[in-house]
């Protein structure tokens, strides 16, 4: 009878062992899925701000204690409004459907020469925001960094400026009233470091905000520039970086790591045919600078990181004159992109997918480029209106380079949320 | 010899073998009555006959009470006699019995009532009665109970009452003051009788050298329920009311009617204390009886105080020193039973090993809120976490009305008894729950195998499992538990159907009933099982049957809420689980190393180990492991986790006969694999838990909620892309206790689309209409969060464009706007219809579970005649 037991528990235990193994998952139940709404909603008007005219500090010679003065006014270059000359700084609105760069674009152009100020500066007016970094702030002998900051609001906004130098961090708030444009010269704030980056924040409601950079050798001004703010991105692409003297000057890369862990920085730069890589690692919360050897002609950089990085290059140039110019990295366009081009200039193109694809240019210059993967054109541009579109998604760059000097338009993107929105309610 | 006219009564009711007895007790008097009468009440004819086969009258006046019987006797007697001399049909008098007795009554003239010294029927050396009375507070009380007779009681005389068995009464009195009373309870007629006839002035006495054999049927409880008016403690109850009634002055009656309710409920706690749950229903009953019969008492007060003072009485009450005596004497110690000297875990040391589940846990020392898959924190406080215990409000979208999850009651548990906060709790059980998971394992095998170090093998082999150990890493709760608790409800319920006797077993039971309702709350199916196991055994162990299944309660209540709402809505599948936090259905393939292992050690224990733990460790582990198949829902590692139990008690039984160098070597073999098992989950396997705050929403919208928690409403936004994801939050965030596993089977009440176009005019920046959407839907905040900084940037700006939204500053959660204006939203309240019935239930279960003398020392209530 034991064994007759045993038996028993032997083969249920076995039975059921091979029972579970063999037997076919269990039917499960399956949960509600949500549907998500297609939802449609009128989106903001399309804004866009320029900087003004540029902006000296401390006078002629720069022994005006205090003194905070605009110098003339910049060529404002406006597709899809009006100029309206009453305003001390361009701002623009237009209301329609679909948003882009064919709705509102604009750009702002402006040559200089003064003792302390000379060279060419160019900036895409780009739409207010609240919140944005600057990787190119500079203080040291030499250099000097003004922050120029509107609000096109009814009410009064607070713009938060924290500030990264390698002593620290510095926070500052500034009060913009509602129309106010002011300037904010960084040499206080940051100490003095040749090298910072910063961000801003409002209070909720967008300003515009630039930097303004101006160097000086000795008594003799080597050039001026205007960057736009950024967002951390984790991969991007600078185009139409030009040496046109190889050798003179290595260009200056900024990577500002604004997150909580080490950013792994590849960096890509393809001259032509050529291709150069470069690892870079960005400690948490502070900026690397690298000198860039680049070689003669027109340069590409493409960036992957494994965390979101600010990156800006400045190229400086020796060619009809001396001047500099902050590039930043380019959006990327998926429908017509529309520039405005004030003086003569190149276009850089990017393809920065692995396939070629036919971009057609519309303007003065109407033409069809061929544009192969990885890789930009270059297209020299009379002044104009340029509307371009192609079969594939591009980045775009100005660059205007004469006797007054050197500087680029990076065009950003024009659209607000709204317009076709995926909605799931949990 | 006496010269007393004295005519016997034997009330008789089918006991035929007792009564031939009694009968012949009478014959063989030395002093014969001068008539006797047997009033059979049932018309036995057995009875019947025997009577007069032996020549004695009889009479069938039919199914009467016992005083309208002796009546029905006085009445058939050919001659009125001068005594009254009533027996039972279970009570035997020896020869000298009616000689002694009418010494007694002609030596003293007030002497009016005399009862014998009854002895019990079966063991004649012991005193089954000698006399009654009553305690201060009314409850009849026996003078002596069963006591060797040695003489030590034979001075005795004067009493407060006699029982009716073998009581001399003089007829004359008798009919003067009515004889018994129907009216009155069973078990207080002879009181009062006696006390009447003290209260007109006689005296009443025992006579120890009359001796009569009693079988005491009635208070043995063997007559029948309508004999008794009940069951003998709902008959006792009667009898103390209505002995109160007579007793205390009128004051203390009425207040006792009025409060009667409240002593009933006030003694509920002590009936179960002391592991007397039936006194419970008899005193709830014997309650409802004196409400309904309270003009029966009223009258039998009047009656019984209208024949005279009843001051004197009092000096033959029961002295409370006597009562307390009586009570101790109850009890009675038993020796422990002969185990092996090192048979506990800490007497054995073996608590020591403890320590490796708990070194091997070490990556989850608690250090803040658990999060994970299914697992963000708990509210705040208790009482948050009470409000959820069987709610019938989900506070998703609008609310819905489904039953909250059952394994809240362990979730307000952690809550109850975490000093330092209901999320800590849960993340000090997550981390030390495989060394519990050790104790209760080890308790479990202890029932099937005897060895320290084999059971110390077993129970590491479960609490360092992949099922235990990695359960704990992959913030499997509602897991954990049921792995935590299924040994122990298991070892608790074989410990109540083995217990040796109703106390411990009842004690047991409490235990047994709470740990399996944790185990019903987190692993239902496991509780069924277990459930099913218990009413097998009950066939078994049918002297326990009837105390062990109200185990079952506390599972059925709690789980009643949940399993009436599934049967209403037809989704029986969900009964399988209990918890929104309970884990994804598993594949018995992803632990294929471990189960192999234990599947291997199980066989070799069904081979060795005693053939009836085997065919019962078999069958626990082959139903476990086949029903762990069916996991429509959530996982049913539970089960797997009962039969790898049933596997590891097998081989630890088998240990037992294995030959020492044999059991040496097995162990080294098993422990490396242990060590290797713990080692691999606790570094090397990826933790699927991280540690961090218990808020769950920003601290504005947290401070709001605890102002007015029922009209904060946070309409979260997630942007990812062009893709919006939003839900409406409730309150302070939905922590643990307020998710629910029957919401994700159901479809939020929401106006979705209402919901959708607010949601996309806020990140557009476009104010038509959000302002009355916002109202509508009850929104109070805007939380808008991204993984996308940039995004979240542009959005921002959108939404700051509105002014009737107030930038409230960022936080960890995101952007947060607060809304202008009033709370327009449904105005819900979470109720709780089955909590507190549950919680009773639990409670009565607790109290159960505490130890008392006889439950927990050893002791236990004395056998008839083993004081």
């Amino acid at each position: 009878m034991r064994i007759l037991y045993r038996i028993i528990a032997l083969t249920l235990a076995l039975g059921s062992g091979a029972a579970v193994a063999l037997m076919p998952p269990a039917p499960q139940i399956a949960m509600p899925q949500f549907e998500a709404q297609q939802v449609t909603v009128e989106p903001l008007p399309l804004q866009a701000a320029c900087p003004g005219a540029l902006v000296e500090v401390g006078g002629v010679q720069g022994t005006d204690l205090g003194a905070i003065a605009r110098l003339g006014s910049a060529l404002v270059s406006v597709h899809g409004a009006d100029v309206d000359s009453e305003q001390t700084w361009a701002r623009f609105q237009a209301e329609g459907y679909p948003q882009s760069t064919e709705l509102l674009s604009a750009n702002q152009v402006q040559a200089v020469d003064r003792p302390r100020l000379r060279g060419l500066a160019a900036i895409n007016c780009a739409p207010p925001t609240n919140f944005g970094y600057f990787v190119s702030g500079n203080s040291g002998p030499g250099n000097e960094s003004i922050l120029i900051l509107g609000n096109p609001n009814q009410v009064e906004v607070l713009v938060e400026l924290e500030v990264v130098l390698e002593s620290g961090v510095v926070t500052e708030r500034i009060p913009v009233a509602a129309g106010e444009q002011k300037a904010i010269p960084l040499v206080s704030l940051s100490s003095a470091e040749p090298v910072f980056a910063f961000s801003f924040r409002t209070s909720g409601l967008p300003v515009s905000a630039y930097l303004q950079h101006r160097t000086v050798d000795g008594l003799t001004a080597t050039g001026v520039d205007l960057i736009p703010p950024q967002l951390a991105k984790a991969s991007g692409v600078i185009p139409g970086v030009e040496v046109p003297t190889e050798g003179f000057a290595p260009a200056e890369l900024r990577i500002h790591n604004p997150g909580l862990a080490p950013a792994e920085v590849v960096l890509q730069i393809a001259n032509g045919s050529d291709f150069d890589l470069q690892r870079v690692m960005v400690p948490a919360g502070t900026t690397a600078v690298e000198q860039l050897e680049l070689k003669g002609g027109e340069n590409l950089l493409f960036y992957e990181s494994d965390q979101p990085v600010v990156i800006a290059l400045r190229n400086q140039i020796l060619d009809e004159g001396l001047d500099f110019s902050w590039l930043t990295p380019a959006d990327l366009f998926d429908q017509a992109l529309r520039i405005v081009v004030s003086r003569t200039s190149t276009i850089f193109i990017v393809n920065p997918s692995v396939t070629a694809f036919n971009l057609v240019l519309e303007g003065p210059i109407a033409q069809s480029v061929s544009i192969p993967g990885r890789s930009q054109v270059a297209v020299a541009a009379t002044p104009g209106s340029y509307r371009m579109f192609g079969s594939g998604q591009f980045h775009a760059l100005v660059s205007i380079k004469n006797s007054t000097g050197y500087t680029t338009i990076t065009p950003t993107t024009m659209r607000n949320f709204g317009e076709q929105l995926e909605v799931l309610i949990r | 010899m006496p010269s007393l006219s004295v005519a016997a009564l034997v009330i008789s009711h089918r006991q035929p073998s007792y009564l031939k007895q009694t009968l012949e007790g009478l014959l063989d008097q030395t002093s014969k009555p001068n008539q006797i009468m047997v009033v059979e009440t049932s018309s036995d004819p057995e009875s019947l006959e025997l009577a007069r086969n032996l020549g004695i009258s009889v009479i069938t006046p039919g199914d009467l009470k016992l005083s309208a019987a002796i009546e029905a006797g006085r009445a058939a007697l050919s001659e009125t006699p001068g005594w009254l001399w009533i027996l039972h049909e279970d009570s035997r008098p020896e020869p000298q019995a009616l000689a002694e007795m009418s010494k007694a009554a002609e030596i003293s003239p007030s002497v009016a009532i005399i009862g014998p010294k009854l002895l019990r029927w079966e063991d004649p050396i012991r005193i089954q009665q000698l006399g009654l009375t009553v305690t201060q507070i009314g409850r009849p009380f026996l003078m002596v109970q069963d006591e060797y007779d040695q003489g030590q009681h034979d001075t005795d005389g004067d009493v407060l009452a006699v029982s009716t068995a073998g009581m001399l009464i003089s007829n004359a009195l008798w009919q003067e003051l009515g004889g018994l009373k129907d009216s009155t309870p069973l078990f207080a007629q002879d009181i009062e009788l006696c006390m009447k006839a003290r209260a007109k002035g006689y005296r009443v006495v025992i006579e120890p050298s009359a001796r009569v054999h009693h079988a005491g049927l009635s208070t043995a409880g063997k007559r029948s329920r309508a004999w008794l008016g009940g069951s003998r403690l709902e008959a006792l109850a009667k009898a103390h009311v209505h002995l109160a009634t007579a007793l205390w002055p009128m004051p203390l009656v009425i207040l006792l009617y009025v409060f009667m309710p409240v002593i009933v409920l006030a003694n509920i706690p002590l009936n179960l204390l002391a592991k007397r749950p039936k006194r419970v229903f008899s005193q709830l009953s014997g309650w409802l009886w004196a409400w309904g019969t309270l003009p029966a008492r009223l009258s039998g007060r009047r009656e019984l105080r209208s024949l005279g003072q009843l001051k004197s009485l009092s000096a033959l009450f029961a002295k409370p020193a006597q009562v307390r005596r009586r009570r101790l004497s109850e009890l009675v110690e038993v020796p422990e039973a002969e185990t092996p000297l090192l048979s506990g875990i800490f007497a054995s040391n073996q608590a020591w090993f403890a320590l490796l589940p708990l070194i091997a846990a070490f990556g989850l020392w608690p250090s803040g809120a658990l999060y994970g898959e299914r697992l963000v924190p708990l509210s705040d406080s208790f009482s948050k976490v009470f409000e959820s215990v069987s709610a019938e409000l989900v506070k998703r979208g609008d609310g819905l009305l489904l039953p909250a999850d059952t394994f809240n009651w362990f979730l307000a548990l952690v809550a109850a008894v975490s000093p330092l906060g209901p999320s800590f709790g849960l993340s000090l059980f997550v981390f030390i729950a495989p060394a519990l998971a050790f104790f209760t394992s080890w308790k479990f095998v202890g029932i099937f195998a005897s060895k320290p170090w084999a059971r110390t093998l077993a129970a590491l082999g479960y609490s360092v499992s992949p099922l235990v150990l990695g359960g704990a890493y992959g913030g499997q709760v509602v897991e954990l538990t049921a792995l935590v608790f299924i040994p122990l409800a298991g070892f608790l319920v074989i410990k109540a159907l083995i217990a040796f006797n109703p106390a411990r077993s009842w004690r047991w039971t409490g235990l047994a009933g709470l740990a399996l309702a944790l185990v019903a709350v987190s692993a239902p199916v496991a509780a069924l099982l277990i459930a099913v196991g218990v009413l097998i055994a009950s066939f078994v162990y049918y002297r326990k049957a009837l105390i062990v299944v109200w185990s079952l309660l506390p599972s059925i209540a709690l789980l009643w809420p949940w399993l009436s709402h599934q049967l209403t809505v037809g989704k029986l599948e969900l009964l399988t689980s209990t918890s929104w936090a309970s884990s994804a259905p598993t594949s018995v393939s992803e632990y294929f190393p471990y189960i192999a292992a234990v599947a291997a050690l199980a066989l070799i224990g069904l081979a060795i180990a005693n053939p009836n733990k085997a065919i019962l460790l078999g069958a626990i582990g082959s139903l476990a492991l086949v029903v762990s198949w069916y996991q429509p829902v959530s996982s049913s590692s539970p089960l797997l986790g009962l039969a790898v139990l049933a596997g590891l008690a097998s081989f630890a039984s088998a240990m037992d006969s294995f030959p020492r160098a044999m059991r040496v070597a097995v162990s080294v073999l098993v422990m490396a694999g242990i060590l290797t098992q713990a080692a691999a989950i606790a570094f090397l396997a990826d933790s699927k838990v991280s540690f961090g705050q218990e808020r769950l929403m920003p601290a504005l919208v947290v401070a709001q909620a605890n102002v007015e928690a029922d009209k904060v409403k946070t309409l979260v936004i997630d942007v990812n892309g062009e893709s919006l994801e939003a839900e409406l939050v409730w309150g302070d965030g939905l922590f643990l206790e307020e998710r629910s596993l029957a919401s994700r089977f159901e479809v939020t009440q929401l106006d979705r689309e209402g919901l959708s176009k607010l949601v996309a005019s806020l990140v557009a920046g476009n104010p038509s209409g959000v302002e009355e959407l916002l109202t509508l839907s009850g929104v109070r905040f805007v939380l808008l969060g991204s993984s996308d900084i940039n995004l979240l940037s542009q959005v921002e700006v959108g939404i700051s464009s509105m002014e009737f939204l107030q930038p409230a500053g960022k936080s960890e959660f995101g952007l947060l706007w607060q809304v202008a204006g009033e709370y327009g939203g449904p105005d819900l309240k979470v109720s709780n219809p089955n909590r507190d019935i549950q919680l009773w239930i639990l409670a009565a279960f607790a109290l159960l579970a505490l130890p008392t003398p006889a439950a927990i020392r050893g002791s236990r209530r004395a056998l008839k005649g083993e004081r």
